[in-house]
């Protein structure tokens, strides 16, 4: 990234290469629209570009890119609340039918869909929290310097999270909702 | 129900970051059922189900916009930079300029060229230039007046109106165009021609004795607007010796009432 900054352009694309996948799975998380988070992504890296001078160097690099990502999400947010887009998950793309497999392979596949599922039911602020931490693999330090809380506080909340998580779990399993 | 006071531990016990004091403490929790057994399992297994989540696979279309955007960045910035001319740019484009071989080649250059346009521009070379030009003007009016005298005899009042306007076009007119343009002004039958005729010979008007003869027209005019043109070119002129001329006119009883206002306020000016 220092070399990006230096105003080496080239060094970008590694950078994509180490990030720009997980950051499409951030987004397509929240999003579950490809292109939507493609361009997502992009808007992320053209900002790593746009203030990069901001970037001191001090703190971890996937730190500084998910606070510009957070930031680029917030926009879309708001920009799609203005224009009367809505959000709801039932709306957006439908996750993938299964492919006929195996019983066992079935059952897993299954219980990934239950999952992603449960994910979409969360509030967007305990899921982008579980998708920071657990699935982008963010420190709770670093998302307790990002949302400007303490680290504990931010426990809490991942804690939270998850419990709400396992209550959704369990209920879509009770339903034997039909993926 | 979880109390808050356990969440934290409960957090690193399904992160496996338990220390032991931490791990027998939890263990006295379930005993005590504080944290019920099923509970803990099932936070378990949404957390493992959870982190089990594969990566979804982003398309192509993913990588090919990032290259596009990239393109696009690059390009501009280099396009930025190109115009950023700093100090250092400039020496070093001076040197490069300013190099032995380079400026020995610009010298050979500029003195070839230098050469070539004494060549082409040199005081012999400009007057033979000016001779062929000169002795071109010159055929071209010989050209002009021979057709002037044809079409000046010519029955057609279209045709004398046309040598008298190319007469206008002739630099120095001789004695031959001048005579001829009298004639026109006071014999010939159109009135449009003699009109023509006062304009052409105003242009010859520094010529004093065009001038006399001017005068001496005026009585020969039976048209007031030949009478008219030429009493407004006599106040123009400011010829005070048209003034008798111009009285007799007005003494005509066959001279028009608004041609005798016009000379009225000629002679006016004039005296």
């Amino acid at each position: 990234m220092l070399q990006v900054k230096e105003g080496n352009l080239d060094k970008l694309g590694l950078l994509f290469q180490r990030y720009g996948k997980s950051l499409y799975g951030f987004y397509f998380r929240i999003t579950r629209n490809a292109a939507l988070s493609e361009d997502l992504v992009q808007d992320v890296f053209e900002r790593v570009l746009k203030y990069k001078h901001t970037f001191r160097g001090d703190g971890k690099f996937s730190t500084w890119l998910y606070h510009l990502a957070r930031n680029v999400l917030a926009d879309h947010l708001k920009k799609t609340k203005r224009a009367g887009v809505s959000t709801d998950i039932d709306e957006q793309d439908a996750l993938p039918e299964l492919a006929v497999a195996p019983e066992e392979a079935l059952q897993k596949e299954e219980h990934l869909q239950l999952m992603e599922q449960a994910l979409d039911h969360l509030g967007h602020e305990k899921k982008e929290l579980l998708l920071l931490t657990k699935l982008q693999g963010l420190r709770y330090k670093d998302i307790a310097t990002m949302q400007g809380c303490t680290e504990t506080n931010v426990k809490v909340k991942v804690f939270r999270a998850i419990n709400d998580l396992r209550e959704v779990f369990t209920k879509l399993q009770a339903k034997g909702i039909n993926i | 129900m979880i109390t808050e006071r356990y969440q934290e531990l409960l957090l690193d016990y399904l992160e496996g970051n338990l220390s032991e004091a931490q791990r027998l403490e939890l263990e006295a929790l379930v005993q005590t059922g504080q944290v019920p057994q099923e509970e803990l399992q099932a936070l378990q297994a949404a957390f493992s189900g959870l982190q089990a989540l594969p990566e979804p696979e982003p398309g192509p279309g993913l990588q090919a916009k990032f290259n596009s955007m990239l393109a696009t960045k690059m390009a501009e910035e280099r396009l930025a930079r190109q115009q950023q001319y700093t100090w250092g740019d400039l020496w070093q484009g001076l040197q490069t300029l300013l190099s032995p071989l380079r400026l020995a080649y610009t010298l050979v250059v500029f003195a070839f060229g230098f050469f070539a346009a004494w060549l082409a521009f040199s005081p012999g070379q400009q007057q033979t230039q000016t001779t062929d030009t000169q002795q071109l003007a010159a055929e071209l009016n010989q050209m002009k007046q021979l057709l002037f005298t044809t079409l000046i005899d010519q029955p057609a009042a279209v045709d004398r109106l046309r040598a008298v306007n190319i007469s206008s076009e002739m630099p120095g007119a001789d004695a031959k165009v001048l005579d001829a343009l009298f004639n026109s002004l006071n014999n010939d039958p159109n009135v449009n021609v003699r009109l023509a005729a006062v304009e052409a010979l105003k242009k010859h008007t520094d010529n004093p004795q065009v001038r006399e003869r001017l005068i001496l027209s005026i009585n020969q005019q039976e048209s007031p607007m030949v009478q008219v043109a030429l009493a407004d070119l006599m106040q123009a002129l400011q010829e005070r010796n048209a003034v008798p001329q111009l009285r007799q006119l007005l003494q005509d009883e066959k001279t028009n009432e608004l041609v005798k206002a016009k000379i009225k306020e000629s002679i006016k000016v004039l005296i």
